[in-house]
């Protein structure tokens, strides 16, 4: 384990352990060192590979005397590195209000359910921090209902937690231990600002969702959605669908909804049930959507701008930023680049520029704000948040 | 956009509104709504009705922490867009577009968002904002609808309880007991079961009512009811049968008699345990106890009203009894409680048929000079002339004759009194009194029918004396001191008749206006030779002394207790020592001579 940045002013700087065993142990000790330094609260990005016990994490975060929040994602990155077992621990100089939004798929989630009309919970204006379970059933609906009840304003970066085998397991880190099935919303008393960029263009259409319930897409143009996406993917590129192959070729083609303003929000295909499309992500009926397809290039370069422009909104601000960027890159992209992944994390330190520390994960669907204000939850993206 | 099939009104618009953010790229959405002047969303109908615009629903519910629906800017941008009377309006502010919709008849919907809408798509919104507000009528009318169900859904569901129960109690009245009785009736009949009903009358119940006033009397009935729920089943029912009388229908007590009959004496012994429990109301204890009786049924071809009737009965005798039990009912009673009818009937044939006579027991001083009468009643019927008028009065009391024959007696004294002040009798002779019964003191016009009876008689007032028995007094004491009071004024004069056998408070008995003490004779039997005899009756005397009042001694029969009672201070007397009661014309006898001879 190893101290990787200790500037001798915490609030100039937060410390950052990174630990590559990803043990209990390990983790433990890096708690104990930052709130040694200081630390009035923790953020933890673990590795999905790592070897945690609920167990012990239980009683070692318990006995953490200061906030301790973040989850356990497929992979981690931190100075261009991008790693899939260990943990990055993060001391931050001020302490945070981290609510807990537990037991989520079998939630009411709605803004008339008690547990969100908790003043103390929803009432205040900041800026959020949001982890939540990938595998809960109901992320989507969480993060509308967030919206609905914390309302626009504030500024939100965040990501689903879990691991690629998509089996559900404890990935939330609380003072309460590891929790599965649930949400962190974690208030900043800082201000922080968000970008989002995908890179995706779009490959054809534009066609019209007829028929869909939640996340998965029944018809498209009154004819079964995957024919129609089928069909088109073997027109305009050659690729052949077989049996076996469907997501070697989808995690290359996701669909774009198109907003009233011509923005794209990418849902990731990642299933066929029969003859419909199974999404990471909620696509309506009677929405316009694209098929969209990938050029690396493009796909880096959103990087690098999602960097950019989240610096760009922090210096609009008077205060003195920490001089720390947070970002939360799909799991997708990095499959979808491979080896060339290293070049995203290349343009996102280059976009986010020089004398800043870059910590981040691969996440199974991303959270942020949109420029008008809702939450969203994105798939195939990379969001930064500055702060 | 989809509006959805949601016939409640803010589902509805909660689904229109989030499809709206969703296609439209919004950033908020609000409603606001003509309401009635009790804040219900209504429709303006052009009828002149009052309405008011008020926010409805926001989506999101606040801004940076602060809730929409407070929000001035948002309400007095609704405000100038119906001032405006245009469909649609469009304010840019803090970066921030917002658009006024008109929802025809219902009110204003406001979009807020980043960039400005197309005024194409604008204008293809028209259609769908006509169609939302269909949407509200239909569902404003569906919520109407379902409130008016509900309220009246209510208000059967409140008559159907009000028909089936006590309104003081909350349990079961008399007709749900009667419709429980019947089902199980058929049900016992049908398995070969059996089942009880308690019949349950609170005793002395009255005057806590009279003493203490209704309120402390219905929360006591209210516990009492509480108290027979808390140890029953929940199959039992326990119900109110009027006044101080409960009921309690044991359904289901198995095929074997005895052991039927085992559950109802446990059940009885609970229902004792439970009532004689001190009731404590704001700090003040009272105690009270309870009569009971039952049947167990079936019986042959009896009905739900002759167990009803059985255990009223049973109650009845046990009540008469004065000791703690439950009376199983048995067809003697029914036999008793006919004799009892029929003597009631005779007895009211017998103020027709004029059979009653007074006779009059003389009173003496310690001269041995008549100076009272009581009046007693004697009953001329060939088939009573031997009973005492200790069976009878009983039984008049009971079915209200008491107060036809009260009557009759107080206007015979009248007549009576009328005449020995035309023979010149009254010089000596200081009152003629006669017994008030509790029914009588309650009766609103008593007073008024003494001074009629004094007034039709031309009688003199203070030569009439009213003896009220000290239990009497004791359960209707307002209404005693009221009425001790108005004929005090008027002359007439009051005794405490059989003093002694009841629990008068001593602070009541100061405010007494009455003018004599009678001791009871259980007190003079005797009293030569019984030390605790002789020792309340001194009590009586000194206490008499004390409050200023007359004492006399009843039932003096020897003249050991005459010599006694003289000894003790006392001073006037009556009893079979110095004369059995007699008929008028034999008083007038007496009177006419100036001393009785001492009887040996």
């Amino acid at each position: 384990m190893a101290l990787v940045i200790q500037n001798n002013n915490i609030y100039a700087s937060p410390p950052v352990w990174l630990d590559t065993e990803g043990t209990d142990e390990q983790l433990g000790l890096a708690l104990e060192l930052l709130v040694a330094q200081g630390a009035n609260s923790v953020l933890v990005f673990a590795c999905s590979n790592n070897k945690h016990s609920a167990d012990r994490l239980r009683s070692l975060l318990g006995a953490c005397p200061v906030p301790v929040f973040g989850g356990i994602f497929p992979g981690i990155f931190f100075e261009g590195k991008c790693i899939d077992r260990g943990s990055l621990l993060i001391g931050f100089p001020f302490a945070v209000q981290v609510d807990v939004y537990d037991d989520l798929s079998r939630a009411k989630l709605s803004i008339e359910n008690p547990a969100w009309q908790d003043g103390d919970k929803v009432g205040c204006a900041a800026d959020l921090m949001v982890f939540v379970d990938a595998m809960a059933k109901t992320t989507e609906a969480f993060i509308n209902t967030l919206y609905e009840t914390i309302g626009g304003g504030s500024h939100v970066i965040g990501g689903g937690a879990g691991s690629i085998d998509f089996i559900q397991r404890p990935c939330l880190f609380t003072r309460a231990g590891l929790l599965q099935d649930a949400a962190l919303v974690v208030k900043l008393p800082i201000p922080m600002r968000c970008a989002v960029d995908h890179g995706w263009e779009v490959l054809d259409g534009p066609y019209l969702v007829t028929e869909a319930k939640g996340t998965r897409v029944k018809t498209i143009d009154y004819l079964p959605a995957f024919q129609v996406y089928r069909d088109s993917i073997e027109r305009v590129t050659g690729n052949q669908f077989n049996k076996n192959n469907f997501f070697e070729i989808s995690k290359n083609f996701p669909l774009g909804i198109v907003g009233i303003n011509e923005d794209i929000m990418v849902r990731d295909p990642i299933q066929r049930i029969k003859n419909e499309l199974v999404c990471v992500g909620c696509v309506p009926a009677n929405t316009m959507i694209y098929i969209l397809q990938g050029r690396r290039k493009f796909i880096v370069e959103a990087a690098f701008l999602a960097g950019e422009q989240s610096g760009l909104k922090l210096q609009q601000l008077s205060h003195k930023p920490l001089g720390m960027a947070l970002a939360f890159d799909c799991i997708s992209r990095s499959l979808y680049l491979g080896g060339d992944f290293s070049d995203e994390l290349l343009a996102l330190s280059s976009g986010v520029g020089e004398g800043k520390t870059i910590v981040g994960v691969l996440s199974i669907g991303e959270i942020t704000n949109t420029a008008r204000g809702t939450i969203n939850l994105l798939n195939k993206s990379i969001v930064v948040g500055q702060l | 956009m989809a509006i959805g099939n949601d016939l409640k009104l803010i589902e509805m618009l909660r689904i229109f509104m989030r499809v709206s953010m969703s296609r439209l790229d919004l950033s908020s959405v609000h409603v606001f709504l003509f309401c009635d002047s009790a804040g219900v969303p209504t429709f303006a109908d052009f009828s002149g009705k009052s309405l008011v615009v008020k926010h409805c629903l926001s989506i999101p519910r606040q801004y940076l922490g602060a809730p929409w629906a407070e929000c001035l800017m948002l309400q007095t941008m609704v405000a100038q867009h119906l001032e405006s009377k245009s469909l649609s309006s469009t304010v840019a502010l803090n970066n921030k577009t917002y658009h006024c919709f008109s929802l025809p008849a219902h009110g204003v919907i406001v979009f807020e968002g980043i960039y400005e809408l197309d005024p194409v798509i604008q204008k293809s919104l028209d259609p769908i904002f006509k169609k939302l507000s269909l949407s509200c009528y239909a569902c404003i009318a569906h919520e109407s609808l379902l409130k008016e169900m509900a309220a009246r859904h209510l208000a059967e569901k409140t008559i159907a309880h009000q028909a089936a129960h006590d309104e003081l109690t909350q349990l079961a009245n008399r007709r749900k007991l009667t419709e429980r009785l019947e089902e199980s009736l058929v049900h016992c009949r049908h398995y070969q079961k059996y089942g009880a009903l308690l019949f349950i009358d609170l005793n002395q119940f009255k005057s806590i009512n009279d003493v203490m006033g209704h309120d402390v009397g219905d929360k006591i009935l209210q516990e009492v009811a509480q108290r027979l729920l808390s140890i029953t089943r929940s199959k039992d029912t326990v119900a109110r049968f009027g006044g101080d009388e409960f009921v309690i229908l044991l359904p289901d007590l198995g095929r074997n008699r005895e052991e039927a009959e085992l559950i109802v004496c446990g059940t009885a012994a609970r229902i004792h345990d439970a009532v004689e429990v001190t009731f404590d109301l704001t700090g003040v204890g009272y105690n009270i106890s309870c009569s009971m009786g039952y049947e167990i049924f079936p019986n042959l071809d009896e009905s739900y009203s002759d167990i009803i009737k059985n255990a009223d009965l049973a109650m009845y005798e046990a009540k008469a009894m004065r000791q703690r039990v439950a009376l199983a009912y048995h067809p003697d009673m029914s036999e008793k409680h006919n004799t009892r009818l029929a003597y009631a009937s005779d007895l009211k044939a017998a103020i027709k048929n004029n059979e009653f006579e007074l006779y009059y027991q003389p009173q003496f001083n310690r001269a041995h000079e008549i100076i009272g009468a009581e009046a007693l009643l004697r009953w001329h019927n060939p088939k009573y002339q031997f009973e005492s008028p200790a069976v009878y009065i009983p039984i008049a009391e009971d079915s209200d004759l008491i107060l036809d024959i009260g009557d009759w007696v107080l206007n015979e004294a009248c007549k009576h009194l009328k005449v020995l002040q035309a023979q010149g009798l009254l010089e000596g002779f200081k009152k003629l009194s006669i017994n008030v019964s509790g029914k009588q003191l309650t009766q609103q016009d008593f007073f008024a029918r003494i001074c009629q009876a004094l007034a039709v008689t031309d009688a003199p007032p203070q030569n009439l004396a009213i003896e009220i028995t000290e239990n009497v007094l004791v359960s209707g004491i307002n209404q005693a001191m009221t009425l001790m009071s108005d004929l005090q004024a008027i002359g007439v004069e009051c005794s405490i008749d059989d003093f002694g056998t009841g629990y008068s408070s001593l602070a009541y008995l100061k405010r007494f206006p009455a003018h004599m003490i009678k001791i009871d004779r259980s007190f003079v039997r005797d009293i030569h030779s019984d030390a605790e005899s002789r020792s309340i009756a001194r009590m009586i005397i000194a206490l008499g002394n004390n409050l200023d009042m007359e004492i006399l001694a009843e039932g003096v029969e020897s003249r050991e207790e005459l010599a006694c009672l003289q000894e003790l201070g006392c001073q006037q007397y009556q009893g079979y020592y110095f004369s059995r009661p007699v008929p008028f014309t034999n008083l007038l006898a007496m009177l006419h001579q100036p001393q009785v001879e001492e009887v040996e």
